[in-house]
């Protein structure tokens, strides 16, 4: 133990502060601690070498009881002797203090020493691994602009922190000690110690009446502190192993006689004895089985809920019976097991061959007792190997904690309450929901099972938010029951989810039930549109501006589309024109390819098949040309002129049940490109300034005249200063508010983006996580508005070819669940603004990339139109159209776009705009 | 009486015996929805139930039991987690204990959830 962790327990110590310290936590520790101290001083008279060997060994004993440390190295010979005797002397003091014999007061010592190994713990926790609850923390607290949402992450954050301790104390602890001394042995040490502490901090049942607690103290004190001193001297540490183990072994020994003693009367042990033999025996068996059924099924080699759960009721069987040594297999058994759940990490072939020793070790026919006569074990050295592939994970994964957080429980019960209210809320109106309300739960819910990894409830807490806050707008609506019962399942279902999290066990698969929601809530923003016109209500306010405008969005779209569409088709098919310009027409292919797109999103599939029969004839005439070599009018004028009627019938239609949506933004006729919508709360902040600054003008004219008449012009001309203030104090806010009417949050097409992403990922079977960075980014209102095209097919793109089927990404070793991020950055100040969409998929292939230097030119070929990764053309893509229209759209805006992928890892798409 | 939902042998086993030995009597039941068939709520002081179980976890299981009139439910998880205790006290239910059980804790806990029940029901 080094200086590393000295100076980190407590600053350079001074002797006043060590001994001024009234508490001596392990009351197992002072009488080694005593004699260590007596060492040093004796050596330290005569001299000797071991010095310093020893004075780190009482830094270790200091540490362990949570004491400030002094630094060695600075003090002289006399400090140093000065320091041990204070501490030796305070060390008998207190001793003395203790009533000896009294079981409260060991019991009362004992959890005070592991309360300061805890403390301790989470105080290397912090330095040695930035853990991904710091990150939640850190994620949470970064969102917040409330002071209720950062206090709220705060506690999230502190009481994840200190449920995590408890279990990352194991995997603390080899931590510490290998930092300090390299070499082979150590890390089977490391081991040795997690065991050791495990068995320190659970296996004794906390009950004051308790007997043979005094023996089993007595042997785990020394025995931790002979582990410590055989890690600090790395040349004893194979002799002192085997020591350790036979140590470790009568320390399980003892543990038994006092299990037994506490927990099981003579009379109904034999009783008890037999039932465990048989549920052993049966629950071994089905374990074996499903373990093979596993095993054989190739790609489903993840453990289930259903695994842990079996041994961990194994495992308490066999502690109820005492059967100290089973229960010591099972135990590191089952936290190799849940560790691989928890993680959802495949089975190795490793995995299956100790599983097969295991049950011939615990089979009830064996004899795993018989490591507890004080031989080393065949089941001693099988519970080391356990916890040796279990601290191997660890190391390679490091420290993440899947637990699911305990304020959450807060949300849990706002669910239960709300489940109620809405199951009791028939026939009454929308607002008598408790929607508002749990929005801020869901928020917060979804937020914390996103920093955890438990995407499930994050992807069904999503849509329960989008879903209320729909419902949030709808006013007075009386639900439909069968929309009720839906409402009221999905949240008892995410409080089931919830409570699996909690229990460890796996979290159920709700994807039709989110298909479901998201329907609703496609349709539902509908109906809100056409209600909130027949009823002419202002339902502007309430519903949100980005929800409600989507629709109309799409049609004013569509309009200007199919007019350009059919413009261009008439250029086309008229008598100068040949079918060879067909191809030389890109933009009349990205034009539908848009059109195709926008309808998708909107489930409007005539449109979207109409398109794609447009592009098929188009795509397939121009190869004819091209093959046939030769000039002939258009053959498929006729039938391209169809198409377009049919698109504007297909318009019509959806304009008929689609009304045009009259509230807000004003919407200003988008064909000229220099127009603009502005929301009409920012016009009436707008109109307001431009009356005050003319009210301003007119007051300074009449005191102008006032002065003209009169000969007081002193007082007139202070007013006319004022009014001049006041006038110019309102031309800067004007210009603030037009400046500020034309730019817009990124946000609020992220909104749009996630619903699409989830959406497209549920239509394609795959398990996407969307997350858009830098969303608070102000854009041009214009700018913004031409982005949502290219970026929406960007993310289509890579939920279609980049992110894989869950079948596959699990055996290319990634999680379910793919991850997609935009990230925003740039604009304001800076002159270029630039968007970068990257996700972990299956990148692009080696075929199109190549290998060599010349692998990123030929990436950027895929943005030339026909060229496509894909062999075949299907509803979702393959034409080779998608990102040729991007690319046009980002040069129109003239920018630029490349992108780089590796195979295997992800592609990522770089956007650059001028700002 | 005192209600026992376990689908391990041995647990059950060992509840019944630490149970009877304080002198409650008991039921035991395997699975949940045997116990909701079964089983007279009235005459149930306490149901102790295993927080996994093949069927489902305890806390929904304990839910399901209060709302078929069941109360208190007292979870025996295998694994020594605060959280679940926290966990299930915000669900209502009457808390989450952990193995091994010795008769002084197990006796101290009902004696006080069956107190607290005779008080609120006054």
């Amino acid at each position: 133990m080094s200086e590393g962790v000295g100076g980190e327990a407590g600053a350079p110590g001074s002797i006043g502060e060590a001994s001024s310290r009234q508490t001596w936590a392990g009351g197992a520790l002072q009488t080694p601690l005593l004699g260590l101290l007596q060492q040093a001083q004796r050596s330290l008279d005569s001299s000797a070498t071991d010095l310093s060997a020893l004075l780190a060994r009482i830094s270790s004993v200091l540490i362990l009881l949570g004491m400030a440390v002094p630094a060695w190295q600075g003090m002289t010979p006399a400090q140093i002797a000065r320091f041990l005797l204070t501490l030796e002397l305070q060390l008998r003091d207190d001793m003395e203090d203790l009533p000896p014999g009294s079981a409260a007061a060991t019991m009362e010592t004992q959890s005070r020493c592991c309360g300061l190994m805890l403390r301790q713990a989470a105080r290397h926790l912090r330095l040695i691994c930035s853990d991904s609850l710091g990150a939640a923390h850190a994620q949470l607290t970064s969102r917040s602009r409330q002071s209720e949402h950062a206090e709220r992450a705060g506690a999230l954050a502190r009481t994840a922190d200190a449920v995590g301790r408890l279990q990352l104390l194991n995997a603390l602890l080899p931590a510490v000690f290998d930092t300090s001394i390299a070499g082979g042995r150590t890390s089977q040490l490391g081991r040795l110690a997690v065991l050791l502490s495990r068995r320190e901090l659970k296996g004794l049942p906390a009950t004051d009446s308790t007997p043979g607690r005094a023996p089993v103290e007595r042997i785990l004190g020394p025995l931790l502190l002979q582990l410590r001193t055989c890690l600090q001297a790395p040349g004893a540490a194979t002799e002192s192993h085997d020591l350790l183990v036979r140590d470790c072994l009568n320390y399980s020994k003892q543990r038994q006689a006092l299990l037994q003693d506490c927990l099981v009367e003579e009379g109904s042990r034999s009783e008890l004895s037999r039932c465990f033999r048989k549920e052993l025996t049966c629950g071994l068996d089905r374990l074996r089985a499903e373990w093979r059924a596993l095993s054989a099924r190739q790609g489903l080699r993840y453990l289930c809920g259903w695994h842990c759960a079996w041994v961990s009721r194994l495992t308490t069987a066999a502690l109820i019976c005492a059967d100290v040594p089973r229960h010591d297999l099972l135990e590191a058994w089952r936290l190799l097991l849940c560790w691989q759940f928890e993680r959802s990490e495949p089975l190795e072939q490793c995995d299956l061959q100790l599983f097969d020793e295991l049950c011939a070790a615990l089979a009830p026919g064996a004899a795993p007792g018989s490591c507890a006569t004080g031989e080393t074990g065949e089941a001693g050295m099988l519970e080391l190997r356990l916890a040796a592939a279990l601290c191997v994970r660890q190391e390679s994964t490091g420290v993440v904690s899947g637990q699911v957080p305990v304020s959450l429980a807060q949300n849990i019960r706002a669910l239960l309450t709300a489940c109620a209210d809405i199951r009791a809320s028939q026939g009454l109106p929308v607002s008598c929901l408790p929607g508002r309300r749990l929005l801020v739960e869901l928020r917060l819910l979804t937020s914390g099972a996103r920093a955890l990894g438990v995407y499930r409830v994050e992807a069904l807490g999503s849509a329960l938010a989008e879903v209320h806050l729909m419902l949030a707008g709808a006013g007075d609506m009386v639900l439909e029951p069968d929309r009720l019962e839906l409402l009221a399942a999905a949240h008892s279902r995410l409080c089931s989810c919830l409570n699996c999290a909690a229990a460890h066990q796996e979290v159920p698969d709700c994807r039709e039930l989110i298909a479901s929601l998201y329907n609703w809530l496609d349709t539902g923003i509908r109906e809100l549109a056409s209600r909130s016109r027949n009823a002419a209500v202002r339902a502007a306010d309430r519903v949100p501006e980005a929800e409600q405008s989507l629709v109309a969005c799409f049609q004013r779209e569509a309009v200007a589309l199919v007019e350009a569409i059919d413009h261009r088709i008439a250029v086309l098919a008229g008598p100068t024109a040949t079918a060879a310009e067909i191809p030389a027409c890109p933009q009349l292919l990205s034009l539908l390819h848009t059109l195709k797109g926008s309808a998708l999103q909107f489930d409007c599939a005539v449109i979207a098949d109409l398109c794609h029969g447009l592009e098929q004839l188009l795509l397939q005439s121009s190869r004819q040309e091209k093959s046939a070599g030769s000039r002939h009018a258009s053959p498929a004028s006729a039938e391209l002129q169809g198409y377009v009627s049919q698109l504007r019938d297909a318009m019509d239609n959806f304009g008929r049940c689609q009304p045009v949506d009259s509230g807000t933004p004003v919407a200003l006729p988008a064909d000229d490109g220099h127009s603009l919508p502005i929301p009409a709360q920012a016009l009436t902040r707008i109109a307001g300034l431009a009356q005050q600054l003319g009210h301003g003008s007119r007051a300074m004219l009449d005191v102008l005249s006032t002065i003209e008449a009169s000969d007081n012009s002193a007082s007139g001309i202070d007013l006319l200063h004022d009014l001049l203030g006041e006038q110019e104090r309102h031309a800067v806010r004007l210009q603030e508010e037009i400046a500020g009417s034309r730019t817009v949050c990124f946000d609020r097409l992220s909104a749009r983006l996630q619903r699409l992403a989830a959406r497209h990922a549920n239509a394609l079977d795959r398990q996407v996580w969307f997350q858009v960075h830098g969303g608070g980014l102000r854009l041009d209102r214009l700018l913004l508005e031409r982005l949502v095209s290219p970026l929406e097919h960007l993310l289509r793109n890579a939920i279609d070819h980049g992110i894989e089927p869950v079948a596959e990404r699990r055996g290319a070793g990634k999680p379910d669940c793919g991850s997609i991020s935009l990230r925003v950055s740039g604009g304001g100040h800076t002159p270029q603004l630039q968007i970068e969409l990257s996700d972990d998929g299956r990148g692009i292939g080696t075929d199109i990339s190549g290998s060599g230097a010349d692998s990123e030119e030929r990436l950027q070929r895929l943005f030339t139109i026909g060229f496509s990764t894909r062999t075949r053309v299907t509803a979702h893509g393959g034409h080779g159209l998608g990102l040729a229209a991007v690319r046009n759209a980002i040069v129109a805006l003239e920018g630029s776009i490349r992108v780089s992928s590796r195979p295997g890892a992800g592609t990522c798409f770089h956007i650059a705009l001028p700002v | 009486m005192i209600l026992v939902i376990d689908d391990s042998a041995t647990r059950s086993l060992a509840l019944r015996q630490s149970l009877s030995r304080l002198g409650h009597g008991v039921c035991c039941h395997t699975r949940l929805q045997q116990a909701l068939d079964k089983v007279n709520p009235a005459e149930v002081d306490l149901v102790v139930m295993a927080l996994v179980r093949d069927e489902g976890n305890g806390f929904d299981g304990g839910m399901l039991l209060r709302e078929h009139g069941f109360c208190p439910v007292l979870l025996v998880a295998d694994v020594d987690n605060p959280t679940d205790d926290i966990w299930g006290k915000a669900q209502g239910l009457a808390g989450v204990v952990s193995w091994p059980l010795a008769d002084a804790t197990l006796k101290d806990m009902i004696d006080g959830l069956l107190q607290r029940e005779q008080g609120g029901s006054q």
